[in-house]
């Protein structure tokens, strides 16, 4: 939100400068994101008026103007400066601000006051007021003005256009800036224009709706500064005295009569509209007047449009100006419709209802992901009513919460959102009829939202605005538009429903909970004025155990003074008092009652932070954190740290890569067509549309992208979760925290969505970086394999039952003949294999990739072991080479090994696999190096023998293998 | 190299040459006709010994002169093989200078076979120099992300003051995500969060909040943990990305208060910059936490210095502690949260957030 200095100065002028204002409404909550001069930067240039005017004798464009800048008064005190009082505040004097008078060049003693200027612009004529860049005078595109010859005639400055000082025009016209007759000769045109304001940019957090006008700011200023807010009070004088209004009840039907203005005498005197309120609980409170005979052709007062623009806001015609001006300062939204466009009585209600109210009390109830998706109106075709709204888009008003406000046979607006074309204000309107409402946060919310529309009075009503302001908002635009459109207005009539008002409810307060929740210790008497400086009212709870603390409530003056905020004494920062804490019963002592505007404050907690929020967060203590909570160890001993297998994959050359979750339906499709992926309703783009399943798609995306951008050799891994539909299953996770898993009813099947943290890596390229020693070999199977044993024996336990083996059911995504399950102790780990060369071809990757995917929860963390004794004996060696079935895994001929050698057997190893000459091509000779050893013997050659004839026993029977040699 | 007998050492040298001179003196006086004509050789063979040795070039050169000289029929043999003649009383004297020469001698063989043996190993291995400057052989070292190593980091921090490591489903339900967090269904801030839903009405967490409910729920106050993880919302420029990282952090207990708040989030934010900073605490507004703050620190940014926004805390609000099963009225609280790849991109002087998940090698490995 945009807020000008002058403006916020004419409510509250502390004794500050503009950027410390801006300091302190931002360590207040309200984050100044920028602070800018309202205009360019000019310096030089004055009012001047065109006093004599020739034509050029040697150019026939040009002509010669003699401009008069400075009056002819000895003192040399500007004329009348009245035209700007608006925006001048007269207590201004104590600020550090460039006084108005007149051209403060040194011009003015050495120079005549007339000065012969050759200008070329069309509407240069005599009498105009403009104004004059003098000799000296530094424009905003670094121009200097010097003495010149134009075509032989010298030229003692320039006249200017808004253009060339870029300022915003003030009217249409092109060339030279027309000034006002009014405007004072001699004077800075920044003075003059208000060209020196600056303008605050506030970013406003979502609770403080109450702070979306001049008033709301003002309001913070003046609690922050301990200052009053006069200007208010001046305003409500003021128009308490123009205003005769006459309030009514919504029940008290049989008194909505026609209200004429007894004091308009014109026969033809409009009558105000009927109002009616169908729907108390969206609209609680309306107020409204017709003006009518009003000009809506006038020229806008120059401060009004000038702040209107700086505020961001696109002048329209007058009447709409005013009422935005007026939704700027006081946060009412207020709406004008042409009257004689208006078919009779006004009804607030919602849209499709004509005839009967139909509250919508279970707004809450309403599913936002199906109301998204499909919203089906409450009621049949033929009664869906239609919007054509001011900026021309064409509404069918389908959400069952539209608000609208309608006349005798139509909507006319989207209530606090939007006029509509059909009752819209023009140049011509004369007649108008003028609301000023309060609107449920809600039901605009839900409204804006489902229509995409955001307006400036949808962002208020969103928010919450004053529900005690219509009347006032009302009679402050009633009574500019007089001033400034003409007309005659009736009185204001409002229409209120009781049960609906919203009040702010007296919360209890404990200062003693105050301070334990601070960790301060502030004084009753700096809390309960902090409350009021709010706008609070404070009650006090007479309560026998405090009444020592009450009494200092009594001395509380209505204002504290600064001396007793700044003093360091007043809040001493240290331990709390212990006094204050009389076990847990906190007492209250008092009960406090925000304003009407504050309806974001509703327990105490909202208070302390009010109270934190002006004494000043910075000012408050820090304390070390004491706890009576227990520190256990962190590590939870049933999972293996993501952190361990992050370091140990670094460790083994893998780069860690971080991808989306959400992947393409057709590239999840390819690698997993088995799965069905879960995909979300509103993604980014179809690259995210999908939740993966499998960490590889992601990966594989991080792999394409790094071979085209020339990357030969790429390993990646991964961590995080995968995603999927489980059908009746217990699915459960154990990141510290069991899931709670959502079900999905389907017919007689539940559906649950898993979410399993993984792991995953993908390979490609060479074993190791090219090296200038070794030809590199393209890393196969085992070298990956080898990443995964290393992986495991580092972080898992029960190493010695990791299994490597085929199984029917291998993913699509592998090559079912270059890959394997990992299984620990039985358990399924994880793949790991050769990307299917069908997939490699269609995803053009020359290389082969390996991909492996482990499920981190079923690593088995390490556990504290007993150690083995290591034998004094000696170890003895035997190889035995095998002739066997080349279908029959490694695996297998090493179980039976090791389970028909007994305990003297301690090791295996394949000493060569080969060819042999003479066998069959489905066979191959394997040679085994066998090592025994005892704990407390020296083996002999006996114990020996018949341990090898128990294992050659056992593979050729069981696994078909013939002994060689 | 044998150890060489310390009283050959160059200090301790025998004065061999005046010890024979005085020896013949002394046989002189008692007899002025003993021929002591070879004896006077002892000082000529030892110095052309030394020569001799110093010019043997090979093992078989020390060895001829090993026996040339010591050997039976060698110089010295020949000098003391009339040992007989000499009186008696000489005898000892003349033993004593024939084992010093013969000694000196064998040092001078030993200590030239060492320098043989090392002359010939330096020649060896300088032969077999490498250069060492070439590339090294092997895997090389794999790199963390930065978001990780920045998470690493900070949980290094919270779990040295007693927090634990908590994750959480990124799948969530909107009770959690939303309406246990103090944000219903009808609350604005549920627009600025552009949610990502899926067709049953869950949705992708749109921060790691939730877990702080589920943390709540599964083990009451009090409580210390920290919750990072990956977050998700519908936005893409160069400063959003629809994933990023959040690392929160909950402390429930009896007296925590908005004092200790600010300890922490100090001596974290001179963690965090290893260096004395300043920071202010700015009023905010998060419907989970009241009061609320931002937190502001303050660095110097191309010479000037500036306010960076870095994370965003607050007091746990008594209707989020109620939808965690928590006793508002005996505990209190505070949370705070912060972005990880903010964090990293602040480290690591990183100024377009997509970078961090594009996932490209030549950024990944320079961390």
């Amino acid at each position: 939100m945009k807020i000008i200095e002058s403006w916020l100065r004419e409510w509250i002028n502390p004794p500050l400068t503009i950027k410390q204002i801006a300091d302190q409404l931002t360590t207040a909550g309200f984050e100044v994101t920028d602070i800018h001069k309202a205009n360019a930067n000019f310096s030089g240039v004055v009012i001047g008026e065109i006093v004599a005017i020739t034509s050029h004798p040697n150019a026939e464009r040009l002509r010669i103007c003699e401009v008069t800048v400075q009056i002819q008064s000895p003192h040399g005190s500007p004329g009348d400066i009245n035209v700007v009082t608006n925006t001048k505040n007269t207590s201004l004097a104590n600020i550090p601000s460039p006084p108005h008078s007149i051209a403060t060049l040194s011009l003015s003693s050495s120079l005549p006051t007339t000065l012969t200027i050759v200008c070329g612009a069309q509407n240069a004529r005599l009498g105009l007021k403009v104004p004059v860049a003098l000799i000296g005078a530094k424009l905003p595109s670094d121009i200097k003005i010097q003495k010149t010859k134009l075509r032989g005639i010298e030229s003692y400055g320039m006249l200017c256009s808004a253009k060339e000082l870029q300022i915003p025009q003030v009217t249409e016209v092109t060339g030279l800036l027309e000034l006002p007759t009014t405007a004072p000769i001699g004077m800075d045109l920044r003075d003059y224009l208000n060209l020196n304001d600056s303008v605050i940019e506030i970013e406003l957090t979502a609770n403080r709706g109450d702070c979306l006008s001049m008033l709301g700011i003002a309001r913070e200023v003046a609690a922050l500064n301990h200052l009053t807010l006069s200007k208010l009070e001046e305003m409500q004088i003021h128009l308490g005295k123009i205003g005769q209004t006459k309030k009514m009840l919504n029940d008290d039907i049989s008194t909505q009569l026609r209200n004429h203005n007894d004091n308009n005498h014109q026969c033809n005197t409009p009558h105000l509209p009927k109002i009616t309120l169908l729907a108390p609980s969206a609209c609680s409170n309306y107020a409204a007047c017709v003006i009518e005979g009003i000009n809506n052709k006038v020229a806008l007062p120059l401060w009004l449009k000038d702040r209107l623009e700086k505020s961001g806001l696109r002048s329209i015609n007058p009447v709409v100006d005013i009422t935005n001006y007026v939704m700027l300062e006081l946060g009412q939204p207020l709406h004008a419709f042409a009257y004689h466009k208006i078919d009779g009585d006004i009804v607030v209600r919602y849209a499709n209802s004509k005839t009967t109210c139909i509250e919508k009390t279970d707004i809450n109830e309403i599913n936002y992901a199906n109301s998204a998706v499909s919203n089906e109106p409450n009621s049949n075709k033929e009664s869906i009513e239609y919007l054509v709204l001011l900026d021309g888009k064409q509404l069918s008003l389908t959400h069952p919460n539209t608000l609208v406000i309608a006349d005798n046979t139509q909507p006319i607006a989207l209530a606090g959102i939007m006029g509509g074309t059909n009752t819209a204000v023009d140049e011509n309107t004369t007649t108008i009829f003028l609301e000023s409402a309060y609107f449920a946060p809600e039901t605009i919310r839900q409204t804006a939202r489902h229509y995409g529309l955001q307006t400036d009075a949808a962002y208020r009503f969103e928010r919450g605005i004053d529900p005690t302001i219509q009347m006032f908002a009302l009679n402050r635009a009633r009574d500019l538009l007089l001033n400034i459109v003409g007309g005659h207005a009736t009185p204001i009539t409002t229409k209120s429903a009781e049960q609906h008002q919203l009040t702010t409810k007296a919360i209890p307060l404990s200062l003693v909970r105050v301070n334990r929740f601070l960790g301060t210790t502030l004084t009753p008497h700096i809390i309960t004025n902090i409350l009021l400086s709010l706008g609070m009212h404070i009650e006090e709870i007479h309560n026998d155990k405090y009444l020592n603390l009450n009494t200092d409530l009594s001395k509380c003056d209505r204002y504290i003074s600064r001396s007793d905020f700044n003093n360091p004494d007043s809040a001493t920062h240290t331990q709390l008092n212990t006094n204050f804490i009389l076990g847990d019963d906190i007492v209250n002592d008092l009960k406090v009652t925000p304003p009407p505007y504050r309806s974001d404050i509703t327990i105490v907690e909202d208070l302390i932070e009010e109270i934190a929020r002006i004494y000043g967060y910075n000012k408050l203590p820090t304390l070390p954190i004491k706890t009576t909570c227990a520190v256990k160890t962190h590590k939870d001993k049933t999972l293996v740290s993501e952190r361990e297998i992050k370091n140990l994959l670094a460790a083994r050359g893998y780069t860690e890569a971080i991808t989306y979750s959400f992947v393409s339906l057709s590239l999840e499709k390819m690698l997993n067509p088995n799965c069905t992926p879960i995909p979300l309703i509103n993604p980014l783009s179809p690259e995210h549309a999908v939740m993966r399943t499998s960490l590889w798609t992601g990966l594989i995306g991080a792999l394409m992208y790094n071979l085209k951008r020339q990357q030969t050799r790429v390993r990646l891994f991964e961590t995080g979760l995968c995603f999927r539909h489980v059908t009746n299953k217990n699915a459960t996770t154990k990141l510290g925290i069991k899931f709670e898993i959502v079900e999905e009813k389907e017919g007689d099947i539940t559906q649950k969505t898993e979410q399993k943290p993984m792991v995953a890596g993908i390979v490609t390229g060479t074993t190791f970086a090219e090296h200038w020693s070794s030809k590199n070999s393209i890393c196969d199977f085992y070298d990956i394999k080898s990443d995964i044993e290393y992986l495991l024996k580092s972080c898992s336990q029960n190493t010695s039952t990791l299994i490597f083996d085929i199984k029917d059911h291998m993913p699509p995504a592998l090559h079912p003949k270059h890959s394997a399950v990992i299984s620990l102790a039985e358990r399924n780990l994880g793949y790991i294999g050769k990307l299917h060369p069908h997939i490699q071809q269609t995803l053009e990757i020359k290389e082969p990739v390996y991909l492996f995917e482990l499920d981190i929860q079923s690593f088995f963390p390490k556990k504290t072991l007993n150690f083995m004794p290591i034998s004094k004996f000696p170890a003895v060696e035997r190889d035995i080479s095998l002739i066997i079935d080349r279908e029959i895994p490694w695996q297998r001929i090493k179980d039976k090994v090791q389970e028909s050698g007994g305990e003297l057997l301690r090791d295996i190893k394949i000493f060569d696999i080969y060819q042999v000459d003479g066998i069959t091509n489905t066979q191959q000779s394997i040679t085994l190096r066998l090592r025994f050893q005892h704990l407390s013997h020296t083996l002999v050659d006996n114990e020996i023998d018949n341990a090898i004839h128990k294992i050659t026993t056992a593979i050729k029977r069981d696994l078909n293998a013939v002994l060689r040699g | 190299m044998t150890q060489i007998s310390g009283k050959f050492t160059e200090q301790n040298q025998p004065p061999l040459e005046e010890l024979v001179v005085s020896v013949i003196q002394a046989m002189k006086q008692e007899n002025p006709n003993i021929d002591c004509s070879y004896l006077l050789q002892i000082s000529a063979i030892k110095k052309q010994a030394q020569i001799a040795i110093a010019a043997a070039t090979n093992n078989h050169d020390v060895d001829q002169l090993r026996s040339s000289y010591l050997g039976k029929r060698g110089v010295l043999a020949s000098i003391f093989k009339n040992f007989a003649e000499f009186p008696l009383a000489f005898r000892p004297t003349l033993g004593r200078i024939s084992n010093q020469i013969k000694e000196e001698v064998l040092h001078l063989l030993q200590r030239r076979t060492n320098e043989l043996a090392q002359i010939k190993l330096t020649t060896i291995l300088a032969q077999q120099a490498i250069d060492v400057t070439l590339p090294a052989r092997g895997q090389n070292y794999g790199h963390l992300h930065p978001v990780t190593q920045v998470r690493h980091d900070f949980e290094d921090f919270f779990t040295a003051m007693g927090f634990k490591i908590v994750e959480g489903p990124e799948i969530e339900d909107d009770f959690h995500n939303f309406t246990a967090l103090n944000i219903p269904f009808s609350h604005p801030a549920r627009a600025q969060h552009d949610t990502f839903y899926f067709a049953d009405g869950t949705l992708l967490r749109t921060h790691t909040s939730p877990v702080q409910i589920r943390a709540m729920q599964t083990w009451g106050a009090p409580l210390r943990i920290i919750t990072p993880g990956r977050v998700y919302r519908c936005d893409s420029d160069a400063t959003h990305t629809p994933m990023f990282h959040q690392l929160e952090g909950l402390i429930i207990d009896e007296n925590v208060s908005f004092a200790n708040l600010r300890w922490l989030v100090q001596n974290f934010m001179e963690y965090f910059f290893a260096d004395k900073v300043t920071t202010r605490l700015r009023p905010s507004y998060f419907p989970f936490t009241e009061p609320s703050a931002e937190i502001d620190v303050q660095r110097e940014v191309n010479g000037e210095m500036r306010w960076l926004e870095v994370f965003g805390c607050g007091m746990v609000h008594p209707n989020v502690l109620k939808a965690g099963g928590i006793d508002s009225k005996r505990y209190s609280g505070f949370a705070f949260g912060l972005g990880l790849d903010r964090f990293a991109m602040l480290r690591y002087g990183i100024s377009d957030l997509r970078l961090l998940f594009e996932n490209d090698l030549e950024f990944l490995e320079q961390f």
